[in-house]
């Protein structure tokens, strides 16, 4: 090249750079030295890392006012948006970091949830898992004795609504022997979630109360037959249920020469109070003997925001032992009825080992390799020849405690790639957190699992079933932090009549109100925030002060303040998000902000602890808050939390409508800042519920929290544009969630479904 | 049993120097005649009430209100002021005081955040009562079946740094079995499966290895975990079949007590009961004791206390009515300590020498010093016990001390002389002088 091609190369290149700058050599003259190369901070300058979701018009604007520090006039106007321009694409900005480290799927085991249910399914896949009618109530059938142990005289059968009986009262059956009948309630009870639910039977007679296991040759779960001068005793008892595995009860029920006679029973289900057992619950369906694993687990790795079995330790490889261990001698103790053999049977061993074979072929989620079938199967019962019972027990620890069978994503075919199998694993885990069922594991068998329509025919089947209900609720319970929040106990002398027995109604009440968002027809995202409503009971309605519901029963209805907002003003969520006396704008504002608008908060920059004790006593709550936070490093988040904190201060720590604090009117109002740094007015919750409607942040954060739930992986495992698609679907389905949760797991299956 | 001769011979001690080695305490009690050095670390939450708790009279624990209960054992008793957690770093306070309490290095980064301060991840390193396990498994001398038993008491069903403080190393939190049937069921339980399970456990390891091989090399390291696993429980099996006849027969626990919050006194005397029960059929040297957790919010109902402990914890100095049951609870857990130092008591040692205590240090500690300040200084320390070979029977006030250096003089107080633990920096100094 010539000198002169040289020199005018020379100056094209600079008048480049006069004409545009250069956000690098910008960004690394000045900015550098306090943030690093790649902007992950500089221990004892600014040891954060720069990243968020701020725009390059936003950080542009940052950094012009603000950057360097004690010298802001150095980068200004084009240069700070140039270095804004540089640092969002090369490390500031989701999409960056993205690229930076792309994200894998992590080989996950099954978690604790995932590894109880799919136990209870493997062993019930031999029986007949019930269909739980619409029926309510339990069925009775009654009888006059002549003796304490017969119940000769049939008087009539008939569906009751609960067991609430009284021989002296209105029982409306007619020719009953007031001193000498006996009543039998068969039934089962389906229960809202997992959890140790406890019984009591109230009665002056005998009852003896079976459940699960209500071969009435074995101990029954509470014994009261024998009664004692006809007085009235209560006995209890408590067990563990899965949510949405019904289990059978048997009641029988018996007065004889008893002067009194009266039956009724009270439960209380995790996290309620002792109320009569409600007829909800109450299934006529009789339902076959559920195995449940009982071995406690630790707590699976929560770090990244939900629950997933990415890390083993000594405790879990214990804990997967000992339930290996349960569910074997839990199963060989009903092998005989699950194989449909008696000991007599010439053919018992032959079942017996084929039932291993399925146990394994169930556990795994495909038919056996020839290999896995000698390994799990024929060699330890050529082994044990002399020992049949000893191999049979090994054989089923040997499965429980697989790979193949903790870690779900291990079902590959023989050329280790995904295949019809891999997929129903897949979305058993998504909507049940368990293994296929028959019906799954049959169309996968017989090929009726290949196209994109026959997979979604069977997601649409599956969220008919109560498994998928309580994982939905267990999704909400964790979006909405319950899981963290479950002790709202207050001060009782400044809230009377906020006691356990109302919490545990709030809480129905919201499970309630989700419930109905969800499974309704338009099942609309929108209506979580839209909805006035707020459903009450008779208690509820009354300490909130609205007009009481015509029944026992909740109602959906209007509070008199007319201004709630969804899930923004439940009492529920208001009061697990306030202190002990009063409300925390700060406590609202932050998760609403993060969990459900989607916004990106750093964490605080110093701790201050918010002390009520330290502040004028005259100043209202938002004051309090405004002072505590007025400085310039606060604001930058609070701009944000206190807006949402204080459209809220209507509603007291016990989400009550007050329009007073300290004396002084509430004062909801405040402008807020958009992530578009649009600046809006919110006056109060109904301009939340409007964001949460309209807000693309809001929608993915929403998202994002049922993906995990479901998958258990990242989002951007499956690609960095994965959220945004769903987005897409999501706003083009009239935001319909259960839709989202078929589409979820379609997205995310091991094998590509053939295009129907 | 190795004599102390050999075991001085292997080491390359010559026999002249034996005066000298016998006069540390700690390395002549590890080897000579089988003394069983144990150690408990105990852990209470959320701070203590500093006037209540240091002995005005630094030589009769019956001027603190809070450790009078532990008045019988007045002269296995040291009481430590000084010790401060100056470790730093990511995480809040209550993080850093129960994930860094016995590990002594700092937090890594990570996602979780409580109301302030920067988020955190698992602790960085191995703490102190898994450490010492290692060591005195390394020793067939020492070696028990399980090492070491991590007991909880009401600790929350979940997992953050908030609820960890025993970590097997970096980012490996160890979990406490919070649940007496589990631990009963641990220590004697089911033995005939579990030889059973035994039995298989070699053929899951050639599964395990078989799978292994199709995963990508970053899944890999999961199984080989698992392998690891395995193979450990395989020993323990191995280990446990050996042990026969118990000295101690397994305690008779109540059947019916739900482990939920009302319960706690009773779930606290059954897993004592359990602990000295495996350490009396010496099936471990170590353990922890955790009640609660960082942070917990036990309702004491049993004393007559509504609130929540860290609620109340954060109650000004001036509210009496806060720090009287600040105070009433943490007397309860002075009573707690005394309970399991009795029943250390009245155990004899098998060879006849003295009794167990006599050979314990119950090291009691807090992830703060106080509730409503969050100050990591001052950390309420008791030791109880004569384990260390420390001097006991005194309050010993150490100035400002990193808790480092307290952790360092527990792995020298049963022969284990390492340079530093936990951050080096915070270990110059050495070991305290006790």
């Amino acid at each position: 090249m010539s000198h002169l091609g040289r020199f005018l190369l020379f100056l094209l290149s600079t008048s480049l750079l006069v004409a545009k700058p250069d956000g690098l050599a910008i960004y690394k003259e000045h900015c550098a030295n306090c943030h690093g190369d790649q902007g992950e901070g500089v221990d004892d300058e600014y040891d954060e890392a720069l990243v968020g979701k701020r725009s390059i018009e936003s950080l542009a604007k940052l950094i012009h006012k603000t950057m360097p520090e004690d010298e802001d006039e150095l980068v200004v106007d084009e240069d700070a948006h140039a270095v804004a321009a540089y640092i969002h694409k090369a490390f500031y900005s989701p999409e960056a970091q993205a690229k930076k480290k792309p994200v894998r799927k992590d080989l996950l085991r099954l978690t604790q949830h995932q590894h109880r249910r799919a136990i209870t399914d493997i062993v019930q896949s031999f029986t007949n898992r019930p269909w739980m009618g619409p029926e309510y109530g339990l069925r009775g059938n009654y009888f006059n004795k002549e003796k304490m142990n017969n119940r000769k005289h049939a008087l009539m059968k008939r569906i009751d609504p609960t067991i609430n009986f009284d021989a002296q009262g209105d029982h409306g059956v007619e020719g009953l022997n007031l001193k000498a009948h006996s009543i039998f309630w068969t039934g089962s009870i389906l229960p809202p979630e997992t959890g140790v639910y406890h019984f009591r039977v109230n009665t002056p007679n005998g009852v003896r109360f079976f459940l699960n296991d209500t071969n009435d040759k074995h101990d029954a779960f509470i014994d009261a037959w024998v009664s004692s001068e006809n007085k009235m005793r209560s006995e209890e008892n408590f067990i563990f249920l899965l949510g949405g595995h019904g289990v059978p009860l048997l009641i029988d029920f018996v007065a004889y020469k008893e002067k009194k006679a009266s039956l009724s029973i009270d439960w209380k289900p995790p996290h309620g109070t002792w109320e009569p057992l409600p007829n909800h619950v109450l299934h006529t369906d009789g339902a076959q003997r559920v195995t449940i694993i009982e071995t406690p687990f630790p707590a699976d790795d929560a770090s990244m925001g939900y629950e997933r079995g990415s890390s083993i330790s000594k405790a879990w490889k214990e804990s997967a032992a000992q339930a290996a261990i349960e569910a074997t001698a839990k199963i060989f103790e009903q092998i005989d009825k699950l194989t449909k053999t008696r000991s007599d049977h010439a053919d018992r061993e032959q079942k017996i080992r084929n039932f291993c074979e399925g146990v394994a072929m169930r556990a795994f989620g495909r038919p056996l390799t020839e290999r896995q079938k000698k390994v799990y199967v024929d060699d330890i019962f050529d082994a044990e020849k002399d020992d049949f019972d000893m191999a049979v027990k090994r054989s089923l620890m040997l499965t429980f405690t697989s790979p193949y069978f903790l870690y779900p994503s291990l079902n590959r075919n023989e050329n280790g790639e995904p295949d019809s199998y891999s997929n129903a694993t897949h979305i058993a885990l998504a909507l049940w957190d368990s293994v296929p069922d028959r019906e799954l594991h049959q169309a996968a068998m017989k090929g009726r699992l290949k196209t994109e329509k026959q997979i979604q025919n069977q997601l649409w089947r599956m969220l008919g079933d109560p498994r998928a209900k309580i994982k939905m609720k267990n999704f909400f319970h964790h979006w909405l932090s319950l899981s963290e929040k479950e002790d709202l106990g207050k001060d009782p002398e400044k809230f009377p009549g906020f006691d356990k027995k109302l919490i545990a109604d709030l809480r129905s009440s919201l499970d309630l109100f989700i419930e109905d968002v969800v499974w309704s027809d338009q099942s609309d995202y929108r209506r979580l925030f839209s909805t006035q409503e707020v459903y009450l009971n008779p208690r509820l309605a009354k300490f909130y002060g609205a007009e009481a519901p015509k029944s026992d029963n909740f109602q959906p209805l209007i509070t008199p303040d007319r201004k709630r907002a969804g899930l923004f003003t439940h009492p529920y969520i208001l009061s697990a998000f306030s202190y002990h006396r009063q409300t925390s704008p700060i406590h609202r504002g932050v998760y609403l902000s993060r969990n459900v608008l989607g916004r990106y908060l750093k964490p605080p920059p110093e701790a201050i602890e918010f002390k009520d004790a330290d502040f004028d006593p005259s100043l209202t709550m938002r004051e309090k808050v405004t002072e505590l936070t007025k400085d310039q490093a606060c604001m930058s988040c609070h701009a944000i939390i206190n807006p949402v904190g204080f459209s809220l201060e209507y509603y007291d720590a016990v989400g009550r409508y007050q329009k007073s604090d300290n004396n002084k009117p509430i004062n909801a109002e405040s402008d807020y800042e958009t992530p578009d740094l649009k600046t809006i007015r919110i006056k109060g919750p109904q301009d939340l519920a409007h964001l949460a409607i309209e807000s693309p942040d809001a929608h993915q954060a929403f998202l994002k929290h049922l993906f995990h739930h479901l998958i258990q992986q990242p989002t951007n495992a499956y690609g960095f544009g994965k959220m945004d698609e769903l987005h897409d679907v999501f706003k083009n389905s009239n935001f319909h969630i259960r839709n989202m949760i078929v589409q979820i797991a379609l997205q995310t299956l091991p094998a590509n479904p053939e295009k129907s | 049993m190795t004599s102390r001769r050999k075991f001085l011979r292997d080491l390359g001690i010559s026999a002249s120097a034996l005066p000298f080695v016998s006069g540390l305490p700690s390395f002549a009690e590890t080897t000579v005649g089988g003394r069983k050095q144990r150690v408990i670390f105990m852990f209470s939450p959320n701070g203590t009430v500093p006037e209540q708790f240091w002995p005005s009279n630094p030589d009769d624990l019956k001027s603190s209100a809070i450790l009078a209960p532990l008045a019988p054992f007045q002269k296995q008793t040291l009481v430590l002021k000084g010790i401060a957690n100056q470790i730093g770093g990511d995480g809040d306070r209550h993080m850093r005081g129960m994930s860094c309490l016995l590990t002594g290095s700092k937090l890594h980064p990570g996602n979780i955040q409580g109301g302030s301060d920067s988020p955190a991840g698992w602790a960085s390193s191995i703490s102190i009562d898994q450490e010492i396990k290692n060591f005195l498994q390394k020793n067939e001398a020492t070696r028990t079946r399980f090492g070491s038993l991590e007991v909880g008491i009401a600790v929350p069903d979940r997992a953050d740094p908030w609820t960890r403080m025993s970590y097997a190393g970096s980012n490996q939190p160890v979990a406490p079995l919070d649940d007496p049937y589990q631990m009963l069921n641990k220590l004697y339980g089911q033995s005939k499966d579990r030889e059973t399970y035994a039995s298989v456990l070699d053929t899951l390891g050639g599964d395990l290895k078989k799978v292994s091989r199709t995963l990508a090399s970053e899944d890999q390291d999961l199984l080989k975990q698992h392998m690891e696993l395995v193979r450990q429980l395989e020993r323990e099996m191995a280990a446990s079949a050996e042990q026969g006849e118990l000295v101690h027969p397994e305690p008779e626990l109540d059947p019916n007590i739900e482990l939920v919050n009302d319960n706690t006194p009773q779930v606290a005397r059954m897993q004592v009961d359990l602990l000295v029960n495996a350490m009396a059929n010496d099936m471990c040297r170590v353990g922890t004791l955790q009640f609660m957790r960082s942070v917990g919010q036990a309702r004491m109902r049993w004393l007559g206390i509504e609130e929540g402990h860290h609620s109340l914890s954060h109650e000004p100095d001036k509210n009496e009515g806060a720090q009287e049951k600040l105070r009433k609870i943490n007397i309860w857990f002075a009573e707690q300590l005394a309970y399991l130092a009795k029943k250390l008591q009245e155990t004899p040692e098998h060879d006849g020498n003295g009794n167990m205590l006599d050979n314990t240090s119950i090291v009691w500690v807090n992830e703060l010093g106080k509730g409503n300040s969050h100050t990591l200084d001052n950390i309420p320390t008791v030791i109880v016990g004569g384990g260390s070979g420390f001097q006991m029977g005194q309050t010993k006030d150490l100035g400002k001390v990193p808790h480092n250096r307290l952790l360092l003089s527990l792995a020298h107080s049963v022969g284990h002389n390492v340079s530093h633990f936990g951050e080096k920096r915070l270990c110059a100094d050495g070991v305290l002088s006790l």
